[in-house]
């Protein structure tokens, strides 16, 4: 990967995030400390159930990410393209990988080990400052996106634009089923999590605190 | 009185910050006091900081279709209102009290960015991603109850039995669990 590549690769993943001394440059310093793995069309990146060491920048092809179904096969929840990070909840909370990912194409990942991972974490300076502020962008995200689903889920209001990735059930007329929870467990593990839906879970979120107010002075 | 220093260093997130990395975190954002009963964010204000209780307790509670709800509450070294400080224009989606005298330290974007070199911000960003992080946890085990209990190989969970019949649908049963949560 060229300067200009993972310079490019950085802009790119830090497009329309918004946190506090967001820089390009520090995002390839944190990339300078990964091992690059390219892995060729049906090539495991990670495992379902397996222990997680590792976070994965995505920097070139495409990730089909699998989850297990209760009571079915594997269903695909998600396809990353690049400039992704995934794989990032393990290291964050030592769970078990909640997916597998598989490369659609020949795949290029940035991997950042355990070790890198902690001593990123502990960095005093503007590349451990940035790492961790794009980790707390991504789960913020996750967060955001999660709940406006839930809320979405539980009959709020129908203000997606076209394209959105969230879809809304009419709460009057059908019940959800096992699809919407497994969008919804996507959404707050970060495999669905989409910039272009945030504009949009911004306005539910304005059009939900309407709603309350509106309900509470009619009480 | 206790300095704001000294109790910031007994909080468990500070315990291997330096004294002078936490007089300085000090210095740049003062801990500020709230006494019993008062208001400390409005539900559908602007969500810019975030506070990090450093000592006493706060109480969350959403104001909904049925009512006013307590939703939580926050004791020292426990973080309320981050999501607004990595996401634009957001509002708060709880009211929060001081539900005994307590001091908080405020967490602002300015923090963040006057304070990037400073050991106390590393270790706060690092909590910030633990309470992230269970959140997320907290949300999709209480979800994953009820998607596991309508797999035809799985028996019904304990606390999905527990759940009024009335509520047998998957929406009732989600409703159930995530009630006050929005």
């Amino acid at each position: 990967m060229t300067e200009a590549q993972c310079r490019a690769w950085a802009e790119g993943l830090l497009e329309g995030h918004d946190f506090p001394a967001q820089e390009v440059q520090a995002i390839q310093e944190v990339l300078e400390r990964c091992e690059r793995r390219v892995y060729r069309v049906d090539g495991k990146v990670c495992t379902e159930g397996h222990a997680g060491d590792e976070l994965f920048f995505l920097v070139q092809g495409s990730v089909q990410v699998r989850k297990a179904f209760p009571g079915d096969d594997e269903r695909e929840l998600a396809v990353l393209r690049a400039p992704a990070m995934f794989g990032h909840m393990s290291l964050v909370d030592g769970s078990k990988r909640s997916a597998t990912c598989v490369a659609r194409d020949t795949t290029t990942v940035m991997v950042l080990d355990a070790s890198n991972y902690k001593r990123l974490m502990n960095e005093v300076g503007p590349t451990g400052t940035n790492f961790r502020r794009l980790m707390l962008t991504s789960l913020t995200r996750q967060l955001l996106s999660g709940n406006a689903k839930l809320r979405a889920l539980l009959g709020g209001p129908d203000v997606h634009a076209p394209g959105d990735h969230l879809s809304v059930a009419d709460p009057d007329t059908e019940d959800l089923d096992n699809d919407d929870l497994l969008e919804m467990a996507g959404l707050l593990e970060g495999w669905k999590v989409d910039t272009r839906g945030l504009s949009s879970m911004k306005q539910a979120e304005d059009e939900d605190m309407k709603r309350i107010r509106t309900d509470t002075r009619d009480r | 009185m206790i300095s704001d220093q000294e109790i910031l260093s007994r909080l468990y997130l500070f315990r291997e910050v330096p004294a002078s990395a936490l007089q300085e975190l000090c210095q740049l954002a003062p801990p500020i006091q709230f006494q019993a009963g008062a208001n400390v964010f409005a539900q559908g204000d602007a969500a810019d900081t975030a506070l990090l209780v450093v000592d006493g307790c706060l109480v969350a509670s959403v104001e909904g279709r049925d009512g006013e709800k307590i939703v939580g509450d926050s004791r020292a070294g426990e973080i309320v209102g981050e999501t607004g400080l990595f996401a634009r224009d957001m509002l708060r989606s709880a009211s929060v009290m001081a539900a005994e005298d307590s001091r908080c330290l405020v967490v602002s974007r300015n923090l963040l960015r006057s304070g990037g070199d400073n050991p106390a911000m590393a270790a706060l960003e690092r909590h910030l991603l633990g309470t992230m992080a269970r959140r997320i946890r907290r949300t999709n085990q209480t979800m994953q109850m009820v998607w596991k209990e309508t797999a035809p190989s799985e028996p019904p969970t304990t606390e999905a039995m527990a759940l009024p019949e009335r509520d047998s649908t998957l929406r009732g049963k989600l409703t159930a669990l995530f009630r006050g949560w929005f």
